[in-house]
């Protein structure tokens, strides 16, 4: 057999022991040691078991500690810089899988986030929501990881289903990059959701699906212009122009501070539904419909009360 | 259980895996005959395995499997090599359309069992968290290891739509890594440096040399057909891996890492020790629920033990003392061993040390293999 024979035993001591005896990841623990006394215990040993591997993620890449860590600072986006207002919180199930069907705003796409926390802030069970994000996000450096890292899974009929079929929560935007990517002028103005993917992934698994209207995060980000020739060059979907975008530089990164509102609504019951196979079709254009009404009508009849975007 | 005797042939007993499955084997009553084939002669004789020095392509095989009327055929005979070699191509893919062949003219072989590689789906950004075993096999590697697997999985689709039996069963592993095993990822972790590409994070999923063997051996048993995606619970992400085995990451971009791996690969520096780097950017994680569901087997080890286990050893391995040169093979004396007890029995004679003897044999067995590979390669 033809091996690359390595010596695995005595080796002699070579250039590559003194890197990793001299790395930065010894000498980050030593001064982590020494800095007992000065900083919070807990704080240490979190830093400690971060560098040495011994922390948890999930099987699909969720890593609950570093979420934790985050959780301050998405409180205070949640709390103080969007003072999100959710009502039918009870209509999430404390256990047992469901899909939450939303709508899809913002350019940046923050509503995923904020329906998470909602959950996480004010559920009396918290619970974890997994959103099914866009595919290409993936194959984008850091971007990739740190969407796995905070729960998200890409947007795959597969994925969908083995996280129903698990009992997890799951979060779904039909309007995909069309909701995200939306003009300014079509805002709260649902596009077209998807080809009923959703659904026909609830019917298999039978699971229910919630509405769910997001309000506000369409005026984070006014996208007033899409440089589409730019956006070909440089293989993103879109690239926005907003009024402080890219005027501002990063800053105009920024969102602004909208009101939001966030409502879920009664869920759909679809897991003891008789249907023949050849009605599928039909069943499935018709609940598609009906999410999708339900949603923009839960739109307008809080946007009849809404007297400014701010509070 | 059932009582049923059955008959096996494996291929490749000489080399590493081929002698491992035969020793867990031989201790099995239920399967009789064993027969063994290989083109080498192996080291050490085998106790109730009855070998044949053949090649795969020789015609005798069928009447070989006919007159030993062997039902299950295990192939594991499988050269790794990372560039294209005529000769390792002959062996790998020839070698099992032939050995195919021949199960397949003998008429009495119901079942073969292949080994695969989870790599033959490849790793794309496009690939679900879980890959069931009908994903599509996109593992277009320049490796030959993942090139020939995929290539042998590509034929047996097409035996099996052609062909009723004999019925086919292909393990899939993930990553295997386990003591004393040399393996193209255990080659690509054991440099104090490891390259990562900048940005990704995949997930990974590792198999245990223990759990792979009892795979195998549970498959000979059991009557599952169809390929299986075999390895641990809980895959964890690569930077974990590095971390656990307090290795230095060294972070490159990935148009970069595949430049430069292609540029030293054509130096000759850096043949063997690199994965593809497609493998370090994107998910390419097996779903094992048909291998716990069809195939009713658990794996002992998670992913995240894979990786501990791993490490712990190769820590180990550099305090090992070299073996001497004119010890004998503690193995070898497991026939004395026998030759007495079975005189003992004989005159109802019990002896502690006989046993006490036997159990320090069994525990060397690991220590024994890493330490006569140690000496080849210091040779």
């Amino acid at each position: 057999m033809k091996t690359n024979s390595k010596s695995q035993g005595n080796k002699s001591f070579t250039i590559k022991d003194l890197v990793t005896k001299a790395s930065g990841r010894n000498i980050v623990l030593a001064v982590l040691d020494q800095c007992r006394g000065f900083v919070n215990e807990d704080t240490i040993e979190i830093l400690k078991r971060r560098i040495t591997g011994e922390y948890f993620v999930d099987e699909w890449g969720f890593d609950e500690e570093l979420a934790e860590l985050c959780r301050p600072i998405m409180s205070f986006i949640y709390k103080k810089y969007w003072r999100v207002t959710v009502s039918g919180i009870e209509n999430i199930p404390s256990e047992g899988r469901a899909l939450l069907v939303a709508n899809h705003s913002g350019v940046l796409p923050y509503d995923g986030a904020m329906m998470a926390m909602a959950i996480q802030e004010e559920h009396p069970k918290p619970r974890i929501l997994r959103c099914l994000h866009l595919s290409l996000f993936s194959a984008i450096p850091i971007v990739g990881i740190a969407l796995a890292r905070v729960g998200q899974v890409q947007a795959l009929n597969e994925n969908g289903e083995k996280l129903l079929n698990q009992d997890h929560l799951v979060g779904v935007f039909p309007e995909g990059l069309k909701g995200v990517g939306k003009p300014f002028k079509d805002r709260y103005r649902l596009a077209r959701f998807g080809r009923g993917g959703f659904v026909n992934l609830a019917l298999k698994a039978k699971s229910p699906i919630i509405p769910v209207s997001v309000i506000g995060a369409e005026e984070i980000h006014p996208l007033l212009y899409n440089v589409k020739p730019i956006a070909k060059l440089v293989g993103l979907p879109y690239v926005p122009v907003t009024p402080t975008f890219p005027w501002l530089g990063p800053l105009g990164l920024l969102p602004f501070p909208t009101k939001w509102y966030i409502h879920f609504d009664k869920p759909i019951p679809l897991q003891d539904i008789k249907y023949k196979p050849s009605e599928e079709p039909l069943l499935i254009s018709q609940i598609t419909a009906q999410v999708r009404n339900t949603i923009q009508n839960n739109i307008y009849e809080r946007l009849k009360q809404r007297r400014s975007i701010f509070w | 259980m059932e009582t049923q005797k059955k008959s096996v042939l494996i291929t490749g007993v000489s080399h590493l895996w081929g002698r491992k499955l035969a020793s867990l084997l031989e201790d099995d009553p239920s399967l009789d005959p064993i027969i063994g084939i290989d083109f080498i002669q192996p080291e050490t004789p085998f106790k109730r395995l009855k070998f044949f020095q053949v090649d795969l392509d020789n015609p005798l095989i069928s009447e070989l499997l006919k007159t030993a009327n062997v039902d299950t055929v295990c192939h594991l005979l499988f050269l790794e090599s990372y560039g294209y070699e005529e000769e390792f191509f002959g062996l790998n893919v020839m070698g099992t359309m032939d050995l195919l062949a021949s199960c397949a003219a003998a008429g009495n072989v119901s079942r073969i069992i292949f080994l695969s590689d989870t790599k033959v789906y490849g790793a794309h950004s496009g690939n679900p968290n879980f890959l069931t075993e009908d994903s599509e096999l996109k593992g277009r590697y320049s490796h030959r290891y993942i090139q020939d697997r995929l290539e042998v999985e590509r034929y047996l689709t097409k035996f099996t739509k052609r062909n009723k039996t004999p019925q086919i069963t292909t393990l899939r592993f993930a990553n295997i890594l386990g003591p004393n095993v040399e393996t193209p990822m255990s080659r690509f972790l054991d440099s104090a440096v490891v390259p990562k590409v900048w940005g990704f994070d995949p997930m990974m999923q590792f198999t245990h040399v223990k759990d792979a063997l009892d795979s195998i051996a549970h498959a000979i048993k059991s009557d599952a057909v169809g390929p299986f995606n075999i390895a641990g619970d809980n895959p964890i992400p690569f930077t974990q891996v590095l971390r656990i085995g307090a290795k230095v990451a060294l972070p490159i971009a990935s148009p970069i890492l595949k430049m430069s791996y292609n540029f030293y690969r054509k130096l000759g520096i850096v043949d063997s020790v690199m994965i593809e780097a497609d493998f370090l950017k994107y998910n390419c994680v097996g779903d094992t629920s048909r291998m716990k569901n069809v195939l009713k087997f658990f794996p002992k080890y998670s992913c995240r033990e894979v990786i501990k286990d791993f490490f712990e050893n190769s820590r180990l391995n550099k305090y090992y003392a070299p073996k001497g040169k004119v010890r004998s093979d503690p193995q070898a004396a497991e026939s004395l061993v026998k030759w007495i007890r079975e005189k003992q029995q004989a005159t109802e004679q019990t002896s502690y040390l006989i046993d006490q003897y036997a159990d320090l044999v069994k525990n060397l067995d690991e220590e024994v293999i890493h330490e006569n590979k140690q000496q080849k390669s210091g040779e």
